[in-house]
């Protein structure tokens, strides 16, 4: 398909939808992965309702941790919106550097993971433990695995952004990351308060 | 595939902006939400502590996807596939209750 063609059809979608095409392809990769993560909540949430002893699991993690964890991805959520709104504005490389604020959200979130996993490891609480721990280990390193898919994306973008190219796609990666926000969202009560 | 197609949709970014609501705040909200969240889970009332934290969550997850995905000026179509993923899970979840909490279950 040549870039003519390409263009035209991506026209097309704009007027008979409404939305650009980038965006409407996230939003539907994003009902996909709803219904990964739906799913594994959906039958932890039954399987803790089964088994109400997985409580004297759930007290083995961090909670401290954990709540860090959420106020890191909450910020960088934030500078992600922010470096949207910077794009939209022209300010690109005010966007960039946003990008990289929440880049390092990122790095800062997996650290975080990593000290709780070796702690956790150590004190015997490995995935052959017990099933809560199977699950503890599933959600959060699949959430992980997320978070620096994220965050490869991101430092693509904050590169080309940075030389005013595709700012659009700074918009598509914050939509992302805000999704892998709520996921943990729901994954800090299920795995850890709720013991 | 070249950058160069993506220009007409990089045009459109501008014209598909969103409003920009007050971020910090909503931010300091979803903080204070979530220190809630703890201050109640070391609180440990059965029932009645979990349920308020799981509707913090929701509440939680609204006002990101609300402010920070902008999904309340998106197309009402994008709402209808993002629910019908989570209708996929409603029924998941149904079908699936009575024989993982109530049937007899073989580990």
């Amino acid at each position: 398909m040549d870039d003519s063609t390409v263009a035209k059809l991506e026209g097309a979608n704009l007027e008979d939808l409404g939305i650009p095409t980038g965006r409407l392809a996230m939003w539907w990769f994003l009902a996909s992965e709803i219904s990964i993560f739906g799913g594994l909540v959906c039958i932890f949430v039954l399987l803790r309702w089964r088994h109400p002893e997985w409580a004297s699991e759930a007290v083995h993690t961090i909670n401290a941790a954990g709540a860090l964890n959420t106020v890191v991805l909450l910020t960088s959520s934030l500078s992600a919106v922010l470096a949207h709104q910077a794009a939209e504005d022209g300010r690109y490389r005010k966007a960039a550097r946003l990008l990289g604020a929440t880049f390092g959200g990122g790095v800062i979130f997996l650290c975080v993971k990593a000290y709780e996993y070796s702690h956790e490891i150590h004190a015997g609480f490995v995935p052959a433990r017990s099933m809560f721990w199977s699950f503890y280990y599933l959600m959060t390193g699949l959430h992980a695995l997320h978070v620096i898919g994220g965050m490869v994306a991101m430092f693509v973008i904050m590169l080309s952004v940075r030389k005013g190219l595709n700012p659009q796609r700074v918009e598509y990666v914050g939509i992302y990351w805000h999704f892998v926000d709520i996921v943990w969202i729901f994954l800090f009560p299920l795995l850890y308060l709720a013991s | 595939m070249s950058r160069k197609p993506e220009s007409s949709e990089q045009a459109s970014a501008t014209a598909g902006a969103h409003a920009h609501p007050n971020y910090i705040a909503i931010w300091s909200i979803l903080l204070f939400a979530m220190l809630v969240s703890v201050l109640l889970g070391e609180l440990e009332i059965p029932g009645f502590t979990t349920t308020l934290i799981f509707t913090i969550a929701i509440v939680k997850a609204y006002l990101v996807a609300a402010h920070f995905m902008h999904i309340k000026s998106e197309p009402r179509f994008v709402v209808l596939i993002l629910a019908s993923a989570a209708a996929c899970l409603y029924f998941l979840f149904i079908g699936l209750a009575p024989d993982t909490v109530f049937g007899p279950f073989v580990e």
